[in-house]
């Protein structure tokens, strides 16, 4: 049937000139697996009354698990990995009837939702380990017994961050702790990944304290450095488990361009509309993801209005799901969904996650998620069983959106991303040594292990500040307010300002968000409503807020220099150097756009102070002769020709080659994250025909992080790779003098101005040329 | 190279400077980690503008007047050489006669109400009482409560208070004036009447520890003062030095606060100490024989409406920790005065308030 709908769409007028690639993922038959030893009874009981056999891959996550290793499993969605640690877990628990297991969750919802399994599995086997969540929501009159009773605890990192130092309440649990399970890791990566490491290591802290050296179980979407990736995260060594026994219907995976040609008659939102109704209409129960809140509500809401008057009975069968909802709404859904009732949801990443709603037949992403790994994530949604299922990907207009649609063999050929961890960053680390401090006091002898070489240094700096002291039985958290408030595990930023309209909270956000999103007169969106910003106070962080319904939005304009603090490291590539090192980065926000659709509407001025950090970054210069060399071939253009007689050659020289830097820097930007994992709104750029520093035309990339994220190291160490693609990129897109999808950037401070996409073009290739070279410089020297 | 140390070292004050400033800025918040909801009576926040000025006030009033001066000089005490180091403690002694009921009179009015036993609410109870089963010691022959009555009878000779006070608790609310009249079976000798001073609410040091006891009239006041974070185990242990087989805490939401406290810092420094022991935290009891004369059950209120007492330059529970801060950085001891004050002070009250709930409840 999905062949069929499949080969529709592929006739259909309307969109046959879009699909620009259609990837066949065949079937694939289950591969069982067979273990060394037998399981119990109870759990033979378990796999009897569920029917189950286990895959290979089950077998062998169980078989290490035996063995008291540490396991990463990185299987695809569907493919039974909660059942590949439940068994060797519970067995387990079986034979040892004091021994725990700690469950972590990057959600409630995810935990609540395992809950249910685990419960069936403990009552099922009728091994006794009495299941519980604990988190923010368990009520305090509960916690005592979950704590004393409980050996399968589910909470999540935010909750143990803390509960870690009441540890002498969870004393039992914790010196009996034998596994902890960190489902959906792969959440763990980047700031929030750093600060979840050195969480664990906390845990790892605790538990030698009481004398326990639990197993850790991984479970992950498909990364490129899956290890390495849970060593750093974890701390201790790991063993990998990716060969999937399970069976795979025919899946479909359609790549679609409204931008086919260059240009687009309707907008990639109102293609996701068309094309999600489409499969709806055709039965297949379709998922669509959005990359925001405010897309879901819309899409569902066009959706409806589409078959208002032409199908009126599928009005109820299709909602939006999101982040936000309540609990018994989102439960409605979800269930709705696995039974079937509901035929189309419209959803934000909310639903990328494990949380059960079956499997549906088609999945429609409305723009790359940013990563493969969300975007496989998304795909695998689709797919029941054995059964055909189809995922389409909807292409924006932006660069790398456009880049995979051109090159749709690199999305399937290439390994997933790697996942950063970031074990050096001194604010990371100093802020949980302070947690680490109010657990139980640091003892410089034991905790290098756990936090690196810089521990004393960064102990007597906290000292000096009376965070810290040094007594004779180690290093005494003694700050004034609790460490644990003041340090965030998903935001590096602790300074956070509240939102307030009518005198209630309405949201929070931090500095950077509120200069950029909630300056006066800015449109604040909150769950589809528009609110206008009345005051942005910078000392109270309060922003006061007036719902009011307006058709327009605003985008704040701002202007970013750049200062090389220290360079860390540089390296050759031929002639070609590249830099990296701390930086110091200075944004203002100087004005604001007012924008109607697409349109600019109007201007304002803003009068806000500089926001200055320090990060990492990357740089490299460019020779001074590229500027004359670049000219020579460009001034025989006819665009240029034309402007001769209009400006001086000089000006229109300099505009030349400033807009070719520029060109690199957004083009950079945006084809990074496909090469490190991030979103490209967390990385800047700068680029300068003579900067301050270098004294030479310089582009900078930078990480959008105080301190530094490890995004810009990342791309350091593969900077040929992002040289060769950019130039790439910019080279086969076909629009004349740039445009979004290479060198225009959504976030541009200066209005894209200046660009040149031939300098852009001109200047890759002798950056390229560089790299071949060999350095005769030096030759000649010997 | 040499530098690059310098650089680092500067980079991590930096980070550090920032880190105080989130620090500073945390609030405390209702209700914190561990299972227990902290009391409204207890939270220190609401200070209100005008008591944060005046405690401002008298900080600097104490900075000004006790400058150069050294803790010797200022409070009388000693230096206390314990096994985990020392700290400073300080005694005092008052007048103070507690007015308990006396122990029979307290097993009476337990064994009076015939609905400790299993199976007897109110109805029964009126008709056993109509039948002539007066007491729970009536009911030993009876043939459907009598070996309840028996096992009741056998805990309350043992004078084991805990048990005690678990049978009741099952039966009644913990704030039940039966349940406060089993602690007139112990010796008045064997009450600990205590109270910490705190850098928080949790996970932050305990900076004072004050421990009160009856002996005749008096009361003896023990405090333990750190001088700086290091004395923490010290004080710890001075206190645990008062803390034998017999005695039985005395607290005002200590239930809550002071002894998961004290037990977090001894599983903090890795310290044993038995905290096991009967106590009555008369939080519960001031709630249910007060509540509706006073505008809040604070202990500090409730000093004020029931004991007439007006404090002078006091500082607010909830600068206790900002008070000490700027001890530890100024090294000034002036801002100390007012926490040890307000300490004695909160004991003093608290033996005064139980007393009060027994001639309440006579």
């Amino acid at each position: 049937m999905v062949e069929r709908i499949v080969s529709a769409l592929e006739r259909n007028s309307r969109y046959k000139n879009r699909v620009e690639h259609i990837e066949i993922l065949s079937p694939k038959e289950p591969t069982f697996g067979k273990l060394k030893k037998d399981l119990s009874r109870n759990i033979k009981n378990y796999l009897l009354k569920k029917g189950i056999k286990l895959y290979k891959h089950q077998c062998g996550a169980i078989e290490y698990l035996r063995a008291g290793k540490s396991i990463v499993i990185t299987t695809p969605t569907a493919s039974g990995k909660t059942l590949a640690f439940n068994v060797p877990i519970f067995e387990r628990l079986d034979q040892d009837k004091s021994a725990t297991a700690l469950y972590l969750y990057p959600t409630k919802a995810l935990a609540n939702d395992q809950l249910k399994v685990i419960k069936e599995f403990d009552s099922l086997s009728g091994i006794g380990v009495n299941p519980n969540v604990y988190d923010g929501d368990t009520p305090p009159n509960k916690r005592p017994k979950i704590r004393e009773t409980s050996r399968i605890i589910i909470s999540n990192p935010y909750q143990l961050h803390q509960v870690l130092a009441w540890h002498y309440k969870w004393q039992k649990f914790l010196s009996n702790l034998k596994f902890v399970v960190i489902d959906e890791a792969h959440r763990y990566r980047g700031v929030f990944g750093s600060n979840v490491a050195f969480l664990i290591r906390r845990l790892r802290r605790i538990c030698g304290f009481y004398g326990s050296e639990p197993q850790f179980i991984l479970s992950t979407a498909t990364l490129a450095n899956p290890i390495e990736f849970s060593e750093r995260l974890i701390g201790v060594r790991f063993k990998l488990i990716a060969n999937d026994g399970s069976p795979k219907g025919k899946k479909y995976f359609i790549f679609y361009n409204p931008y086919f040609d260059g240009i687009s008659t309707l907008s990639t939102h109102q293609e996701t509309k068309d094309l999600f109704l489409f499969f709806v209409r055709k039965d297949l129960q379709t998922l669509c993801f959005t990359l925001s809140r405010k897309m879901a509500e819309l899409i569902a809401l066009w959706s409806k209005k589409g078959v208002k008057e032409s199908e009126p009975y599928l009005m109820d069968k299709i909602t939006a799901y999101r982040a936000g909802y309540l609990p018994e709404e989102r439960r409605e859904i979800e269930n709705n969904l696995k039974n079937g009732i509901l035929r189309g949801v419209t959803s934000t990443n909310a639903l990328e996650l494990g949380i059960d709603v079956g499997s549906l037949d088609s999945v429609v992403i409305s723009g790359y998620p940013g990563t493969i790994i969300s975007t496989w994530q998304q795909a695998g949604r689709a797919g029941r069983g054995v059964s055909e299922s189809v995922a389409t990907l909807v292409a924006f207009q932006n660069p790398l959106d456009q880049y995979l649609m051109k090159h749709p063999k690199l999305f399937f050929d290439k390994p997933h991303e790697h996942a950063i961890i970031d074990l050096s960053n001194p604010y990371i680390i100093s802020g949980h040594l302070m947690c680490a401090g109010s657990e139980t006091p640091i003892k410089l002898s034991e905790e290098g292990i756990y936090f690196g070489d810089d521990v004393e240094d960064i102990l007597k700096a906290l000292e000096r500040e009376g965070l810290i002291q040094n007594t004779p039985n180690g290093w005494v958290y003694s700050g004034k307010g609790r460490a644990t408030e003041a340090v965030s595990l998903d935001n590096i930023s602790s300074d956070i300002f509240k939102v307030i309209c009518d005198g209630e909270l309405l949201e929070t956000m931090d500095r950077r968000q509120a200069y950029r999103e909630a300056h006066k007169g800015a449109v604040l969106l909150h769950q589809g409503e528009t609110y206008i910003v009345e005051d942005l106070d910078l000392k109270k962080s309060v922003i006061q807020v007036k719902k009011i319904d307006v058709d327009y939005y605003t985008e704040a304009m701002k202007v970013v220099d750049i200062e090389i603090l220290e360079e860390i490291e540089k390296k050759g590539i031929g002639n070609f150097a590249v830099s990296f090192g701390d930086v110091e980065a200075n944004e203002q926000y100087v004005g604001y756009k007012i924008m109607k659709y697409d349109k600019v509407i109007g201007m304002e001025k803003l009068d806000l102070p500089p926001l200055n950090f320090k990060t990492m970054g990357l740089w490299f210069t460019v020779p001074e002769d590229t500027k004359e060399k670049i000219w020579k071939k460009r001034k025989e253009d006819g665009d240029i020709k034309e402007n001769l007689n209009k400006r001086s050659e000089e000006d229109l020289k300099r505009g030349v080659f400033a807009g070719g830097l520029h060109g690199i820097e957004h083009a950079m930007i945006g084809i990074m994250p496909f090469h490190v994992m991030c979103d490209r709104w967390d990385i800047g750029g700068v680029s300068a025909p003579n900067h301050p520093d270098t004294m030479k035309p310089t582009v900078f990339i930078y990480d959008g992080f105080e301190g530094g994220i490890g995004l810009t190291e990342k791309a350091f160490e593969l900077i040929v790779e992002i040289v060769k693609m950019t130039l790439e990129l910019v080279r086969d897109c076909k629009c004349e003098d740039g445009c979004p999808a290479c060198i225009y950037s959504p976030k541009c401070g200066n209005e894209n101005k200046p660009l040149d996409k031939k300098a852009t073009i001109l200047i890759l290739e002798e950056l390229l040329n560089l790299m071949k070279q060999e350095d005769k410089i030096k030759v000649r020297g010997r | 190279m040499v530098k690059d140390e310098e650089k680092r070292k500067t980079t991590f004050h930096r980070i550090s400077k920032k880190w105080r400033e989130s620090v500073d800025k945390v609030k405390e918040y209702e209700v914190v980690e561990g299972e227990e909801k902290i009391s409204e009576e207890f939270i220190p926040f609401g200070i209100d503008y005008q008591e944060y000025q005046e405690a401002e006030k008298l900080k600097q009033r104490l900075l000004k007047k006790y400058k150069g001066k050294t803790l010797e000089d200022v409070i009388e005490g000693k230096e206390l050489n314990t096994k985990e180091g020392v700290c400073y403690y300080i005694e005092n002694q008052d007048r103070l006669s507690l007015k308990i009921i006396n122990p029979e009179h307290a097993r009476k009015k337990i064994l009076s109400d015939l609905k400790l036993i299993y199976g007897i609410g109110e109805v029964t109870e009126r008709i056993l009482k109509e039948e002539g089963c007066k007491t729970i010691e009536d009911l030993t022959e009876h043939p459907r409560f009598g070996s309840q009555a028996i096992e009741f009878l056998k805990i309350l000779d043992k004078c084991d208070t805990c048990q005690i006070v678990d049978w009741i608790a099952h039966w009644f609310p913990k704030s039940h004036p039966l349940i406060l009249y089993s602690s007139s079976f112990h010796n008045k000798g064997d009450l600990i009447i205590f109270d910490i001073e705190t850098m928080g609410l949790f996970t932050r040091p305990i900076i004072l520890f004050g421990v009160a006891r009856i002996s005749g009239d008096q009361i003896l006041i023990n405090q333990y003062l750190l001088r700086n974070i290091k004395e923490e185990p010290a004080a710890l242990k001075g206190f645990l030095s008062h803390i034998s087989e017999d005695s039985v805490f005395i607290t005002f939401n200590g239930r809550t606060f002071d002894i998961p406290y004290v037990r977090q810092r001894l599983a903090y420094y890795r310290m044993k100490g038995d905290l096991e022991r009967p106590h009555f935290d008369i939080l519960h009891f001031s709630r249910r024989a007060w509540r509706e004369k006073v505008p809040n059950c604070r202990l500090n209120t409730l000093e004020k409406y029931l004991l007439g007492i007006a404090r002078k330059d006091d500082v607010p529970s909830a600068l206790v920790p900002d008070f000490y801060e700027t001890y530890m950085r100024s090294k000034n001891v002036g801002p100390l005065i007012p926490i040890i004050e307000h300490n004695k002070q909160d004991l003093v009250t608290v033996a005064i308030i139980f007393s009060r709930l027994h001639e309440e409840w006579r």
